[in-house]
């Protein structure tokens, strides 16, 4: 028989470092963020600023999963549906030579439509059944991609080009990153005034106990489904991104192994802090396209770097840094000998 | 009719496998509280274990029956593995950061397959007394479909039996209702969770061997395997293995029924299946009460 563990509390304590600096920020930390991080990543070589992309993307997207999962305090299994959704959108409209704002902004549209039929159908449904229906609902759009012949299942749809915008081809890495920054960035500063408002207060009151809040009139079912929209649009967003980036549709970025995964970059990186699905995604796109690169059992490394983050870091990644303040306070009054 | 009747039995025979994994999956979630993402991995080690032992030589019933426990066998150490170093440490942490560990588990059993297994696809040929087709009537059968749905019957009473009639059933049912109660009262929970999540892999690990003659062994077939054991216990309740029964008998004859009869919508069966018991009876078909909610 072993000694049960006990349990190690589940967020980063508060007063850890990173959210000490976006206090410090004020309602300013995503643009601040933002620009530092633009112009570090201009001075990259090009290789480096394709990857920073894909990563500034996945960050997207995991926000945007981090709205159910963090701000609802659900799960979802059918993420990558909404973010198809974008994906295929833009890769269908690729012979109308749209301006790529105007396709990023109905990508987002087209996420949160499929969002608000997901919404209908799973109106009377709560906690594991919903769950399997955000799974059901993603696989089902899956096999939509071999059923529909236009859609060209497992041969995808390649060719997609970004376009132009205001004369700069978006082509060129240095040019879609900046872009990106931009879509990423108003996106998150959305997401942001969002969670700071009285409709985030009232998201966060109704997870933290719906029966209480539901008592004191916040209509529950009303926020979850507008969360959940409001999270297919920026999907939906994310997608349009990504296959601009990409210039390919693939089927795979609708299975649900790739829901987990976006699911799983947003718990790594920790639903305790606003940024952690961000931090969550740059790690696993660095894991998964550089330090493993051209292996095909990268999973093996992969999956137990994170189980081992699971069992080490219940907070996730973000809490790392008020994990390491703590211990250098604990080894400090050590040796002071202080209690 | 004949066409109906060879339906009827394909899709009890594509049941099966999904009723053992399922049944395992939904036993572990009963009793431990952890929704095992990483049951569809142990399932497509079992089919690998069994390939490679077999070698692809064809043998006789009772060398096919005692390689199919040998191949449970491994994944059930595998199992416990796994519940020691990973599900133990995480009791009261919560369901999500159970599902997190689940899938990582999943992500590096998968790399793991690929690793031991490599990518090659593993045919595995039928015990010699099934090679052939029995005729009921005048409709050709595979014989070895009989042969899995009557291991199926076997394994679904032996379960029963374990859960419902043995003295360890009696703890399993009592930790599953209240661990802490059981707990005072005796019950050493710790190692009844252990020998549940090893019955539960054996279980995964047999589903493994016995479907792998109907099928190709090949990588990925522990993603689309895994979709369907979910609806099955979506479909029967979470943590009903009677659920799970009827469930994975209703998935398979759905499909088999729609691959004879209306082969464009196979594919969706069983999600129009879902949906419909999930609008009906969100909290599954065999379990009493409200929606099971989780935190």
């Amino acid at each position: 028989m072993s000694v049960q563990t006990p349990a190690a509390p589940p967020t980063a304590p508060p007063a850890d470092l990173a959210s000490r600096a976006t206090r410090a920020l004020g309602r300013f930390d995503v643009p601040v963020v933002m620009v530092v991080v633009g112009l570090a990543v201009a001075f990259f070589p090009t290789n480096l600023q394709f990857l920073a992309t894909t990563m500034l993307i996945y960050g997207l997207l995991a926000m945007s999963a981090n709205m159910i999962v963090g701000w609802l305090g659900t799960m979802t299994f059918g993420h990558a549906a909404f973010f198809g959704a974008g994906i295929y959108f833009v890769a269908l409209m690729k012979d109308f030579h749209l301006n790529p704002l105007l396709l990023v902004v109905l990508a987002g549209v087209v996420g949160a439509l499929f969002a608000a039929f997901f919404c209908v159908v799973t109106l009377r449904l709560s906690g594991i059944a919903f769950v399997m229906m955000t799974m059901v609902f993603g696989q089902v759009l899956y096999l939509l991609l071999f059923t529909i012949k236009k859609l060209h299942g497992d041969d995808g749809i390649p060719g997609v080009l970004p376009g132009k915008l205001l004369g700069f081809n978006l082509l060129m890495p240095k040019y879609f990153w900046w872009y990106a920054v931009l879509v990423v960035g108003v996106c998150l500063f959305v997401m942001r005034l969002i969670h700071r408002s009285t409709f985030g207060h009232s998201v966060l009151a109704s997870r933290d106990d719906p029966i209480r809040a539901a008592a004191l009139g916040v209509p529950t079912l009303s926020i979850r489904t507008r969360v959940v929209i409001l999270a297919g649009f920026f999907a939906g967003v994310a997608g349009a991104l990504f296959v601009q980036q990409q210039g390919i549709a693939s089927s795979d970025t609708l299975y649900w192994l790739n829901s987990g995964n976006i699911v799983l970059m947003c718990l790594v990186g920790g639903r305790g802090h606003f940024f952690g699905p961000v931090v969550g995604a740059v790690v696993f796109v660095w894991l998964n396209t550089q330090l493993f690169q051209g292996i095909n059992y990268a999973n093996l490394f992969i999956g137990g770097i994170f189980l081992v983050i699971v069992l080490a870091l219940p907070g996730g990644l973000s809490g790392l840094p008020g994990k390491a303040v703590d211990l250098f306070r604990r080894l400090r009054s050590l040796r002071g000998g202080r209690p | 009719m004949n066409q109906l009747l060879s339906a009827v039995i394909n899709g009890v025979a594509t049941g099966v496998p999904l009723f053992l994994v399922a049944s395992g999956f939904t036993l572990i979630y009963g009793v431990m509280g952890v929704l095992n993402f990483a049951h569809g991995a142990f399932f497509m080690f079992g089919a690998y274990c069994f390939a490679v032992m077999l070698g692809g030589q064809a043998l006789s019933l009772p060398m096919f029956l005692l390689y199919a426990l040998g191949a449970a066998a491994v994944i059930a150490v595998l199992g416990v593995l796994s519940e020691r170093l990973v599900f133990a440490r995480l009791y009261n942490s919560g369901h999500m950061i159970n599902l997190l560990a689940a899938y990582a588990l999943m992500l590096m059993l998968i790399g793991l397959s690929i690793l031991v297994f490599g990518t090659t696809t593993y045919h595995v040929p039928r015990p010699s007394p099934f090679k052939g087709a029995v005729h009921i009537g005048t409709v050709p059968v595979p014989s070895y479909n009989l042969f899995v749905i009557a291991a199926g019957l076997i394994v679904a009473a032996g379960l029963w039996f374990l859960l419902n009639k043995s003295s360890l059933g009696m703890k399993i049912r009592a930790v599953a209702h209240d661990r802490t109660t059981a707990r005072a009262l005796g019950v050493r929970a710790p190692l009844v969770g252990m020998g549940v999540f090893a019955l539960g892999c054996a279980l995964a690990g047999l589903a493994g061997a016995l479907d792998s003659p109907m099928i190709s062994v090949a990588q990925g077939m522990d993603a689309t395997f895994a979709i369907q054991f979910f609806v099955v216990v979506i479909i029967g309740g979470l943590g009903s293995t009677w659920g799970a029964l009827a469930a994975s008998l209703l998935v398979g004859l759905m499909e088999s029924l729609l691959v004879y009869y209306a082969p464009a919508w196979s594919q969706y069966g069983m999600y129009i299946l879902v949906v419909i018991v999930l609008l009906m009876r969100p909290q599954g078909l065999f379990v009493r009460g409200p929606a099971i909610t989780h935190s």
